[in-house]
């Protein structure tokens, strides 16, 4: 089972190698790409300095295999790949990584929605908002 | 029969511990029922139960139960 998990955040430098890597796929066309980063909310009075991921890996891992099955279904894709911090994000660095690849436009701009609503919404990964005094909240996804 | 049971995030933190190992009687058909029993202090918690990582509160006890989850709400992303 292919482990989706990086230890802290993803760095511009990995995001880069993984597109760089792409180009002998030559009949590829199109690549979208999604990066969340953790944002700066203000929380009872105090900004988020960073998020802590935890998740239940092994199951993680099985739903991330599950929702590429279906996204690979769907949608007519040449390559696709995911990756989720676990461990501390500072605000402003990057968490998730989705990326997907098609011979047209048009199928790698569907499917990259289609996907990162699906991991937000049944991934079992768990942040812990860490506030400017070290205290924390428990972020939901909305 | 024993069961390991795992907690994840703000489960974890209320109950002070990311597993154990649980007797469950072979009787038992709603795992949240048992759980929040054990832990009264669950009751007003949101969690969803997932029994050998397939999410739902019910076991027909029929099949192996080799874990137990409970996940707080997700917030990958």
């Amino acid at each position: 089972m292919k482990n989706c998990f990086k230890d802290g955040a993803i760095s511009g430098e990995f995001i880069a190698a993984s597109i760089s890597k792409h180009q002998s796929k030559t009949t590829i066309g199109a690549h979208q790409i999604f990066l969340g980063q953790v944002r700066s909310d203000l929380i009872d009075g105090q900004i988020v300095k960073g998020i802590e991921y935890s998740a239940h890996q092994e199951m993680a891992n099985g739903i991330f295999h599950d929702i590429r099955e279906m996204t690979f279904e769907k949608f007519d894709l040449v390559c696709m790949h995911i990756y989720h911090s676990l461990g501390y994000v500072p605000t402003g660095e990057i968490c998730l990584f989705v990326f997907v690849s098609s011979s047209h436009r048009g199928e790698a701009m569907k499917a990259i929605e289609f996907l990162v609503e699906e991991i937000k919404a049944k991934v079992p990964i768990f942040g812990k908002e860490v506030l400017e005094d070290d205290s924390h909240v428990w972020k939901v996804n909305k | 029969m024993r069961v390991e049971f795992k907690y994840f995030g703000q489960i974890a933190e209320r109950l002070g511990k990311a597993s154990e190992e649980l007797n469950i009687p072979s009787s038992t058909n709603n795992i949240r029922d048992f759980i929040v029993d054990l832990y009264p202090e669950l009751i007003d918690a949101s969690f969803c139960v997932a029994i050998n990582y397939h999410i739902t509160d019910e076991w027909n006890g029929e099949d192996d139960l080799k874990e137990v989850a409970l996940l707080p709400p997700f917030a990958g992303g």
